[in-house]
């Protein structure tokens, strides 16, 4: 037997009993979300290459599976990924639950995040954007509306995903062939330029980022943020392992400077179109986008630490976007009053505002390290970036606080409100989010450990 | 290469791009669905004589199998309309598609003999239907139209890369993307249509 089959099989028949109990409550979430986290837990703790004793049965697990000339590895640095990938889509699984998505997400999710667990194993890493972009393609399913008629967002995705791929297979094909050992050498200019333009498609830069927000319009929050959260997030990881793996291109200066310009170009439209936008959902769109910016911008300083940040960044971004998408999924009680509007729950509104806090980068929220340690990073060597990073902070909590000032404005929801099970976890997920933010030491330190080793940090 | 095989390989080359030309002038319906069909064959047909015939066959055969997909979602539905400012006559499309049909040629023609095993003629042609497709989808953004240009653009892809990259998993994860692009296609599309006759019977 072998890790990665064994993982995609289990996942496959989760999802599977996932979808025939789809009807039943709770049931299928618990089994998509708490079988994601399973999943994760044996990505990251199964002893590979030994016999074990499973249940009184003696089993030993190989690392890689060879399919078609072509091999998924569950190796030391690729299965922290796969951990991390499947642990947050657990995460942003249970958020779909609190916040009510449609009952179809639990099954085509776990299936969305065996794709990319599949992107993370491939080797060559270059080749991981094919399972990218099918994971791209079964996220498409969670924007079928019954009963309405589909927006751009699906074909944006697919579009951007399906191009994102190209352009990376074009440069694997690139690297292989051509050998290049040296960045000055011209194919591997060539094989750089085409692998930063996938990387800048897969990533969302913009203009490429219209996918998201077409979906934040059209998707319910949970979907939106599961997709706009784990497909870029495919992307970065996908960048890192490029950058692990090749000496060369490590090596280029040029390549670290087209980070910082992507990051430069993210982190200032995303600002600009905080500022500009009012649509809760959008907002929300263009906070991720600046986050993934800030991210490419600690990135390109080019060190352990800088990567160390943005990969610690990833997993605070899932937390942040969860409780926005718990709190935004119940914000709205389902009936207008009268003259005065939408009544708003509370508890909802706290979730959905701590984590939009978090994302925007406010300080004492969980997003606000990251932010401050990639100021201190590129304080020296690019007070450029260092400053957009700072400004962007500023318009993005700006932004969050003119929502949040709206959200008050609001009538409240009074009794029989949500059920005290779904306040208490819209309650837990508000003060985790302020909670790790006052001590960022603790989730920082586990993730920077977490992910040693992984995609070279 | 027998002479036949050349001939064959020759007119795949050539009705690849002019149904990749034509899905653009004609871009819903049960010609459309043809016309993707003739970019997959003649993608195929250069794929199979030109390198391996059970490539070539696979891509036909899974050009059919999303042909029939998509025609199942296409059934009933109404002529998409294109949003958009763009004009969206046949006339325009038709100098469109000559206009980037020539600067497709032109810019793929000096670097098509340094791309790897690829003959001159095989580059061009791919890349002419990769222009065809990325017109098609910068004209509309209907998801039926989307699928058909990406369908066409990964058709055309593949006729380049199967040269540069022939391993079989490739091919079996790049199938596998096609399917999904026209099943989901399907479901989205089906799902538009019982809205539209929801709102009819009212």
């Amino acid at each position: 037997m072998n890790a990665p089959l064994t993982i995609l099989v289990l996942g496959i028949l989760l999802a599977a009993a996932a979808f025939f109990l789809r009807g039943r409550g709770g049931t299928a979430w618990l089994i998509a979300a708490g079988g994601a986290a399973l999943l994760g837990a044996v990505a990251l703790g199964v002893v590979l290459g030994e016999p074990f004793e499973l249940l009184g049965l003696g089993v030993k697990l190989e690392a890689q599976w060879i399919v078609l000339g072509r091999s998924l590895v569950l190796g030391p640095s690729s299965r922290r990924l796969v951990g991390f990938v499947l642990t947050s889509g657990a995460l942003l699984l249970a958020a779909g639950w609190i916040a009510g998505a449609p009952r179809r997400m639990a099954p085509v999710g776990l299936l969305v995040l065996l794709a990319l667990a599949a992107a993370m194993m491939v080797d060559p890493a270059l080749f991981a954007p094919s399972f990218v972009a099918a994971a791209a393609i079964l996220g498409c399913l969670l924007l079928v509306h019954p009963g309405a008629a589909s927006g751009r967002g699906p074909s944006r995705i697919m579009l951007t995903y399906t191009f994102g791929m190209m352009a990376i297979l074009l440069a694997a094909w690139f690297i292989e062939v051509g050998g290049a050992t040296s960045a000055a050498e011209g194919p591997a200019r060539t094989a750089g330029a085409t692998l930063g333009l996938g990387a800048a498609i897969l990533l969302g830069t913009p203009p490429f980022h219209t996918w998201l927000a077409a979906t934040s319009d059209e998707a319910h929050p949970a979907v939106f943020v599961f997709l706009g959260v784990l497909l870029p997030c495919a992307g970065l990881f996908l960048l890192m392992t490029s950058l692990a793996g090749l000496a060369w291109l490590r090596a280029d200066p040029l390549a670290y400077s087209f980070l910082r310009g992507m990051g430069l170009l993210m982190v200032g439209f995303g600002s600009v179109w905080c500022v500009a936008e009012r649509r809760a959902a959008h907002l929300a769109s263009y906070l991720l986008l600046i986050d993934l910016g800030v991210s490419l911008l600690a990135m390109s300083a080019g060190s352990p630490e800088g990567l160390r940040v943005a990969l610690g960044m990833s997993g605070v971004r899932v937390l942040g976007a969860a409780a926005w998408a718990a709190g935004a999924g119940n914000l709205f009680a389902a009936a207008p009053r009268a003259g005065e509007g939408r009544p708003v729950r509370w508890s909802a509104a706290a979730a959905a505002l701590a984590g939009a806090m978090s994302l925007a980068g406010t300080p004492l929220t969980i997003g606000f390290p990251g932010r401050w340690m990639t100021i201190a990073i590129l304080r020296e060597t690019s007070p450029l970036a260092a400053a957009a990073v700072a400004l962007s902070m500023a318009a993005a909590v700006w932004s969050v606080f003119r929502w949040g000032r709206t959200l008050a404005g609001m009538p409240r929801q009074l009794p029989p409100s949500l059920p005290r099970a779904r306040r208490a976890a819209l309650w837990a997920a508000a003060v985790l989010v302020v909670a790790l933010g006052v001590f960022p030491g603790w989730l920082y330190a586990w993730a920077v450990r977490s992910f040693a080793g992984a995609a070279g940090a | 290469m027998t002479g036949v095989e050349g001939f064959l390989v020759g007119l795949g080359l050539v009705v690849g791009p002019i149904c990749a030309a034509g899905l653009v002038l004609w871009p819903s319906g049960g010609a459309s669905i043809a016309l993707l069909f003739g970019v997959f064959v003649g993608a195929g047909t250069v794929v199979g004589f030109g390198q391996q015939i059970r490539i070539g066959a696979g891509l036909i055969l899974t050009g059919a199998i999303c042909c029939a997909i998509l025609l199942q979602g296409f059934r009933g539905a109404d002529r998409p309309v294109t949003e958009g400012n763009l004009p969206s006559g046949r006339a325009f499309r038709l100098a469109a598609v000559l206009l980037v049909g020539l600067a497709a040629w032109g810019l793929s023609n000096p670097y098509a003999g340094a791309v790897g095993p690829l003959t001159p003629a095989r580059v061009s042609s791919g890349v002419v239907i990769l222009g065809m497709a990325l017109l098609q989808l910068g004209l509309s953004q209907e998801q039926g139209e989307a699928a058909l240009g990406l369908l066409s653009a990964l058709g055309g892809f593949e006729m380049l890369y199967i040269g540069l990259e022939p391993s079989l998993a490739l091919r079996a994860v790049l199938a596998g993307l096609m399917l999904g692009i026209a099943l989901v296609s399907s479901i989205l599309l089906a799902a538009g249509q019982a809205t539209a006759r929801e709102e009819r019977r009212r």
